[in-house]
């Protein structure tokens, strides 16, 4: 199986797109097909309300951006359903991504759902739609826009621990 | 049912609405006023670029190791100061910069900072950029029959 990270970047330019010390660049096509993956999966959850199909599938989501927590986008089951199905398909990427920034709003994804699924757990049902919710936006806005909501979130964290130090 | 699916019509909806009102900032470049003296507000030397700023041009690229869309900038800056020789891009770091970062009000990544010879800010923007918006930006300071 070729890889993202084989794959040779036709680059006319002398500006190469990654900075010197950054991490072998992935597809960027990858996580955006992957966050569209999990906005349907987040729409359904949101779309079960509170039943306990919801939680199980909230539960479902926890795991996945946990895999892409640990691992990073190209790591989870959404980056292999890209590498095996789909990006056979399409042409060699015109520019690769800096692994890092998908891989963080992996994380801010694991802490979102994942503490909603604590909530429900603990009998605070409400937390799953809402949970769901905020994820399917963020997860929404990547796919379709290609915005990184999470990513945005990186500086005001660095920014508000260093005030608060 | 009914109410799950209007809440997530809802959300869609106000969320891609948000995103568009977002991103018609992106890229476009503020000019920041002098103060009535004629004294720039804020002016970056070797203390924070490491040398100083020596081109009539120079675009400070603030990255983060989460930014999506730094490559992109990276890459157009890159190429609008090939095309000319009295521009150049440094690039700091937000992290190793949390000083800068914060006096400066910079709340993602990418900013980019447009400084004139002496250093002197001159204008700002963030997120993805095309480079028209980039040259246009440079026309403030730069002569238009030195750049062909």
């Amino acid at each position: 199986m070729t890889d993202a990270l084989t794959s040779p970047i036709p680059s006319s330019s002398p500006a190469r797109g990654a900075a010197p010390g950054t991490p072998a660049g992935i597809d960027p096509r990858g996580p955006r097909f992957g966050a569209g993956l999990s906005a349907v999966l987040l729409a359904v959850t949101l779309l079960l309300g509170t039943s306990t199909a919801a939680t199980v599938l909230l539960a479902v989501a926890v795991g996945l951006f946990a895999l892409g927590s640990a691992l990073g986008a190209q790591g989870t089951v959404q980056g292999w359903v890209f590498r095996r199905l789909v990006r056979p398909r399409l042409a060699p990427p015109v520019e690769l991504e800096d692994p890092r920034p998908p891989r963080f709003a992996q994380t801010v994804g694991l802490l979102l759902t994942g503490s909603g699924l604590v909530l429900v757990l603990l009998g605070v049902a409400v937390a799953g739609p809402v949970a769901a919710g905020l994820a399917l936006v963020a997860a929404f806005l990547n796919a379709a826009f290609g915005l990184c909501l999470g990513c945005e979130l990186y500086l005001l964290l660095r920014r508000a621990r260093t005030t608060a130090a | 049912m009914i109410d799950q699916l209007g809440w997530l019509v809802g959300l869609l909806a106000v969320s891609s609405l948000g995103w568009w009102l977002a991103q018609r900032r992106d890229g476009r470049f503020r000019r920041i006023a002098a103060d009535p003296a004629g004294t720039p507000v804020v002016r970056l030397g070797a203390d924070v670029l490491g040398t100083a700023p020596d081109h009539p041009a120079t675009f400070v690229l603030i990255t983060s190791a989460t930014c999506s869309t730094c490559p992109q900038v990276r890459r157009v800056l890159a190429s609008v100061a090939a095309e000319d020789p009295a521009v150049e891009v440094r690039e700091l770091a937000a992290e190793d910069h949390l000083d800068l970062v914060r006096r400066l009000g910079v709340l993602r990544t990418p900013t980019v900072l447009l400084l004139d010879a002496t250093g002197a800010l001159r204008s700002r923007t963030s997120g993805p950029m095309k480079p028209e918006q980039a040259r246009a930006a440079l026309t403030d300071l730069l002569p238009t029959d030195v750049r062909s």
